[in-house]
Parts: C-alpha cells; structure tokens; sequence
C-alpha cells in the first residue's frame, strides 16, 4: 500500500475556479467538438437516433473530462476520459467506409470503452483503488488488443460488415478461427465486465463517509454501463440482427450518458463538501476547542473515527515555543494523519483521518486550512487566557504580600519607633519640669513641640502605610471614623460586619481617595458613602455634589485606586459628567 | 492612688511608670501583656488600670480586652485606655459595655502631667474619659457643619466638657460656674441639639457623642447651616 502524500501545507483554497474552468471548456471543447461533428456526419443521414446518442456521449465524456480537469488531482482520469471519448468516436470512423478508417474502428471502440471503466475507476484517484486497478485494466487492455488484432488477421473485412476495399492486414482468412476468436473476444469481455461489477462492488463495500457518498453516482453509472456491455456482447456472441445490434448500441449510447452525468453530479457533491467543511468549521460556535473542531470534522468527512490530536501537549503556553513531535503520516491503525500547520510553521495538532481521505485532497486542504485556522485560534485563545489568569493571579498575590508588608511597616513604626519617641517625650517633659535654668527649659520645651511634629508626621505616615483601624475596628466605624476629619457633612451608611483584609482595606483605600478627590478637587459640599454585601460582593458607592468632569484615565488617585479594585478580581466605574457631581461604583469581592 | 500598667514597650512603660511616680502615684503592677496584668491584679488591689491597645500576642486589642475583664472582674476599678490612635472608633468601642470608670487617653498626651492626673481621677470617681484632642476634632467637624452656630460659646465649651465624658461637678470646676448654672446651660444645649433626657452623665456622653458623629444637617438648628462653608482645616486641631 503507498503512502498517500497529503499536502504539508493546506494552500488556501482557490475561489476563483469558475473563470478557469470557462476557460478550459473555451480552449478544448470547441475544436474538439468540431471534430467530433465532422466524423458522426455520415450517420446523421441514415441512423439519426444512433448519431445523436454516439455524438453527444462523446462530447459529454469531452465535457465531464474538462470538468475533472479542473478538480485537483484528477488529471489521470481527465485524460482518460479525454482518451475514451476519442476512441469512442474513432470506433464509429467505420462508417466512412473508407481506407484504414474500418480497420481503426475495429480496436478503437473496445480500448474505448475500457478507457472510459478505467478513468470511473480511477476517480476519484483514491491510491489504494489506483493500485487495485493498475493491474487489472492494463491486463483488459491487453487482452482487447490482441484478441482485436487475432480478429482481424484472421478474417476479412466484409466479415465485419466493410467493404472489401477496406484496408484489412488479412494473414490467414479463416472463418471459423474467425467465428471462434470473436466467441472468444466477446466471452472475455463479458467476463470482464462482469469482474469491473464486482471490482464496485468490493468498493462499494470497502468505501464509507464522504468517499463514498462521492462514488455512488459513479458506481451507479458504472455498474448500469457494465450490465449494458454485457448484454451488448451477449448479442454479439449469439449473432444477433444488425437490427437488434444498432437497437443495443443506440439504448447503450443514451446509458453510456450516465457517465458524465455521474461525473458531474460527484463533482458537484465534492464542491458542496469542501463549502460544508469551510463552513463548518469557520462558523464554530463560541471558543473553538479541539473537540469542537473534531465534532465538526467528523459530520463532513462523516468519519465517526476521525479524531484531532493536539500537538499543544508539551508546547508552553506562556511562549508558544515547542518542540512537538513530529506527526507519523500514518499511525499503527492505518489511519491517515494530516498535520496542521499554523501560520507561523507550527504544528499544531495531526487529523487522524479514513485512509480514503486522500483521494480527495481538495477537502484535505480545505479541512486542514480551515481547522489550522480554527485550532490557531483556539489556541492563542487558550493561551491568552491562561497568561491572563496568571496575570490577574500575580496582580492578586502582589496586593496581598502588598498588604501584609504595609502592616508589618505599619506595626513596625508604631509599636517600635513611635513607642520610644513617646516616652522621650515623657522624659523630656520631666526634665523640662525638673530644671530650674530657664534656658534650658525653654530648650528642652522646644525640643518637645518639635518632637510633638515628628509624632504626628509618624502617624500620619503609619496611618498611609497601613490604616490599622480598618483591621481593628472594622470598615465602618473606620471610615465614619475618617469621615469626622473633614470639614463636609460625610453621609456614611455602610454594613457592619467584617469582609476580609483584602476588602475591607481596599474599599478604605477607594472610599479614602474618593473623599479626598470630592473635597480637594471637585469642590463638593455634600458626600454619599453606601454600601451594601450581596452574595460574596461589597458594593461601594461614593456621590458627591460637586463639580464632575474628573476622570480615571490622567493618572489621578483615583485610577491606581480602580486599579486596586480590579486586582483584586472587583470593578470598579467612575461617572463624571461635568457640572453634575462624580459617582464612584466598586464591586468588591469578600469574605 | 495605686495603679497597674499593661504597656509591651519597656521604655514607654518606664517613661510613664516615672511619669506617674513624678504625680505622686503609686504602681504597684507594672506588665507587658494583659494577661500578666490580669495575674497580678488578682493579687494585689489597685485603683486604676493603665491599659495600651497593642500588646502581645497578636498586637491588635488586647488593651480593650483586657478592659473587658477587668471591668467585670473588679467592679470600680479606673480602667484608662492609653493608644496612639486617635480614632473616635476605639473609645467607641471601650464604651459598649459601660461609660463609668472608663477612659481612653491618646499616648501623646501623656507627657502633659495634669491631663494624665485628672484622666486617671475622673476614671477613680467613676466619669468617663475621652481625649480632648478626639472631641476637639468632632466639634470642629460640626462647626464646619455649621450645626453649632446655635450655641453660645459657653455652650459650646459645656458640650466639649460633657463630650469629654465630666459630670456636672466636674464641669461646675472647670468652667469656674456654680453647678446650677452649668445645668440650666445643659437644659438649653439638650433643647437646641434636640437631644432627649439622658440627663444622667454616664448616659450623657454616650448621646453627646452620637449626636456629635452625626454627619447629617441638624434641621434643629435650621437658617444656620445655610452660610457659607469655613475653610477647610486640618482634621487634628487638638484645640
């Protein structure tokens, strides 16, 4: 079994095919046609019925090998319809009765048709059955040509119904090797047509999926063209009328038609499937996954055992950048393996497809183009997603360690620095009243207030590293606590209750700066702080009555504040319409 | 007087044990936890209690907690509260139990020997005691609030007093007026404040001091809170 060579890169699919193809039929069919007319002119006057029938399966044979022409991958059987539908014609050139055109006609018209099963078979260039048949029709044609060749050597022409003026390369006139040897041709054929029948047959069987939904009207037409052969030589070998015989050829002329109709409608089907697996798998609902992809692979190649493997095992996802292994093209099962390349030389993932795929390479490219597309997509998908998850996760982490480093600096100044300063401070004030030398007291008083100044700077200090209160107290006495410092009415209604750390300081932090903001900027008369807990959310809302038109984008307090609020998984919306007031929303989750 | 203190950092416990010894007082209990004072306590009989907020094990509340048991393990006993937050908050909290025998003294003001004397008096006789600086700072807010303009300034002064958590008498001294007239003042305050009875002083400081943390405009005082805002001013003016 050869390997199939399925395309290492998908090409992108070529949508502009129909000018092509008008151009083909413009450059082939017309003088083709033309010579096809010229040699059926004579039967036209005496067989009009056999004449139409012969011409337009010629021309038909013509179109539908035109047809493959274009199709990729179907040159083999393009030309052999080519082939058939000239032998075909030449083995009608007997009615011209006239120099070597009786004798070509003899061979023509057998070799024809076998050309003519040979290319059906060959579509749609499925290796395995390339394979089957390499043996079994060159061995056919073989046998026509010889047994042909036997014929004629052996008879004369008005044997075969020509004129004795006929070119005729006559050895041994003898008539009853003659009468033998076209027994013999005609059993032989009948043989071969019907193996050609069990040839489908095997196929028919072996076939499955999109493939054969591609050969039905080909085996169809095959099998009806075998059946009518068979019954076109069974006449022969009995001797049937010229009548009879014309009678068949003329039924077997509209049958053979069959065959560039099954063409076209395969081809057809084939072009309605490459649109299915574009479609498809372009149109994927939500996140593409590689079981999306597989689900949909599977419906237009109808392989119920294709499968996907994804290369991404082994990839980092930070970076993209991985060594994976390079796909078998063919597993232990005799599948057949795809690998999909992304636009940057990637692979990302190998199709496990049917063997019987790689007769249709089109819907290979057009699967694996779309599905890199689509597997592209998800991954980077994926992988953006998983680095944002980290993102938001180490923005987390550093807000907490954030949190626990400001209160251990926070503990650190008050419990340490500022406890010593204060008792100075006692010490001072008796010293100072101990002393009698008023300049020195007056010193010592002086290094007191000054003193006084460092404490207050040191709280306000520890107070901006850490607001111990929050954590101590809790969020709103906290904040209503902070509200008395300033000199507006600050309407604070907020839960009580404790919401965790995290929480609790960062709406501190939001509620904090959004006063600040209000009093120092917007000039405001009048605060609003709400707040209410809904299922595992602390809903913060700061209004004052001030200016507006502030926002978080200038790099103000209040954009490192949402930025607080965001990092720790919250949101957080600042309304500012210039002339009525700022509206700050947070959503914070808690404990 | 005999005291105990629970203070973790040794050099302020020794500031304030001299400090304290300089007024004549006796301490007889000096600890560096709660818990080692609560020990301690069970033993030998003190006056008052000088507690810090942060202390050992968790530097949180231990002060407040340690209030807690001492309030109802010696009934009587002068609790004072000594923090360096100035947070309204944590007094708040050292009165949800009780406002008698109770204070709640910032730790710089410590150095200031007669605050630190009538603090520890006033928790003995069974006042309370909050930290002029915090109340200072609520007045202040209010009068931006324009919510005070109704009251004389010897109003004013008087609701300081009785926001400090002092009784009548208590008052009377300090504004050198005879009680009668400190309580038709009070009459009057509590009628313009729209404050109801809670005439008692323990249960006075608690109404007073909500009434000051109201941050709405009191319509009580209706026409005044219409003039023009003061200028902002720093949130700790001690005054």
């Amino acid at each position: 079994m050869s390997t199939a060579a399925p395309p290492s890169r998908p090409k992108p699919l070529d949508i502009r095919r129909w000018p092509r193809l008008l151009l083909l039929y413009g450059v082939i069919f017309p003088p083709a046609a033309a010579a096809i007319s010229v040699a059926f002119w004579p039967m036209w006057r005496d067989r009009p019925l056999l004449a139409l029938g012969n011409e337009f399966l010629s021309l038909a044979l013509l179109a539908a090998g035109i047809l493959l022409l274009d199709e990729p991958d179907q040159k083999d059987p393009a030309i052999m319809l080519f082939g058939s539908s000239a032998l075909l014609t030449a083995g009608w050139l007997n009615i011209w009765h006239a120099g070597p055109l009786p004798l070509i006609s003899v061979p023509a018209s057998p070799v024809g048709t076998v050309l003519g099963a040979w290319a059906m078979f060959r579509y749609p260039n499925s290796p395995q059955e390339t394979e089957a048949g390499r043996r079994f029709f060159p061995a056919i044609l073989g046998f026509v040509l010889i047994g042909e060749l036997a014929r004629i050597v052996v008879s004369r022409p008005q044997w075969s119904g020509f004129p004795p003026s006929a070119w005729w390369p006559t050895l041994v006139a003898d008539r009853p090797l003659f009468t033998a040897a076209s027994l013999v041709a005609d059993i032989a054929g009948i043989v071969f047509a019907m193996a050609y029948m069990l040839l489908w047959i095997r196929r028919w069987k072996r076939s499955h999926g999109i493939y054969r939904r591609l050969v039905i009207p080909v085996a169809v037409a095959a099998s009806v063209i075998a059946g009518a052969i068979t019954v076109e030589l069974a006449a022969m070998a009995m001797s049937a009328s010229p009548h009879l015989m014309n009678l068949i050829y003329t039924i077997e002329s509209y049958l053979q038609i069959g065959i560039p109709a099954a063409f076209l409608v395969s081809v057809m089907r084939r072009r309605f499937a490459r649109t299915r697996i574009a479609e498809l798998i372009l149109h994927l609902r939500g996140p593409a996954r590689t079981s999306s992809i597989t689900d949909a692979l599977r419906t237009v190649f109808e392989d119920p055992a294709l499968d996907v493997v994804d290369c991404a095992s082994g990839t980092d996802p930070a970076t993209g950048n991985g060594n994976p292994q390079p796909a078998p093209r063919r597993n232990h099962s005799g599948r057949l393996s795809l690998p999909v390349i992304s636009s940057s030389e990637e692979q990302l993932a190998v199709i496990l497809a049917d063997p019987s795929l790689s007769a249709n390479d089109d819907l290979v490219r057009a699967a694996v183009a779309a599905s890199s597309f689509a597997l592209e997509n998800a991954r980077l998908e994926a992988a953006l997603g998983e680095q944002l998850q980290e993102v938001r996760d180490s923005r987390l982490r550093i807000i907490q360690a954030g949190i626990v480093e400001r209160r251990r600096l926070e503990r650190d100044l008050h419990d340490g620095t500022q406890q010593r300063l204060l008792a100075l401070k006692i010490m001072l004030a008796a010293a100072e009243t101990d002393t009698t030398d008023h300049k020195t007291q007056a010193r010592i008083g002086r290094v007191r207030r000054e003193l006084a100044q460092v404490l207050d700077e040191l709280r306000d200090l520890a107070h901006g590293i850490h607001p111990a209160a929050v954590s101590q107290v809790g969020l709103e006495p906290a904040i209503k606590s902070m509200a008395e410092r300033y000199p507006v009415p600050i309407d604070v209604s907020l839960p009580p209750g404790r919401f965790g750390d995290a929480a609790e300081l960062t709406a501190y932090y939001l509620i904090a700066e959004s006063i600040t903001n209000a009093i120092k900027h917007a000039g405001a008369q009048r605060i609003t702080v709400r707040g209410e807990k809904s299922g595992g959310w602390l809903r913060i809302t700061v209004s004052d009555d001030g200016q507006g038109g502030a926002s978080a984008a200038d790099g103000t307090g209040i954009h490192g504040i949402i930025d607080r609020v965001r990092g720790i998984g919250g949101d957080a919306q600042l309304d500012s319409p210039a002339g009525h007031g700022t509206q700050i929303r947070a959503q914070i989750p808690c404990a | 007087m005999r005291l105990g203190i629970a203070e973790d950092s040794a050099l302020f416990r020794e500031g304030l044990q001299m400090q304290l010894t300089r007024l004549g007082l006796h301490v007889p209990i000096t600890a560096a936890t709660g818990d080692e004072l609560l020990a301690l306590a069970a033993r030998r009989p003190i006056d008052a209690a000088i507690l810090d907020v942060r202390m050992p094990p968790t530097f949180t509340d231990e002060g407040l907690r340690t209030a807690e048991q001492l309030a109802s393990r010696h009934p009587g006993l002068g609790i004072l509260i000594l923090s360096a937050y100035d947070e309204i908050a944590y007094a708040t909290r050292l009165f949800k139990n009780g406002t008698r025998h109770r204070g709640y003294l910032l730790k710089h003001r410590v150095d200031n020997a007669e605050a630190l004397r009538d603090a520890l008096e006033r928790v003995c006789d069974g006042e309370s005691v909050i930290d002029d600086t915090i109340i200072g700072r609520l007045l202040s807010h209010q009068r931006h609030l324009s919510k005070l303009d109704g009251l004389t300034d010897r109003e004013q002064l008087i609701l300081r007093h009785m926001a400090e958590g002092r009784s009548n008498a208590g008052i009377a001294a300090k504004t050198n007026l005879a009680e009668k007239t400190v309580e038709s003042n009070i009459a009057r305050i509590f009628t313009k404040l729209g404050l109801a009875g809670a005439q008692d002083d323990n249960r006075r400081v608690l109404a007073v001091l909500a009434w000051l943390r109201r941050s709405d405009l009191n319509p009580g005082l209706a026409g005044t809170h219409a003039e023009a805002r003061r200028p902002l001013r720093a949130g700790r003016d001690g005054a």
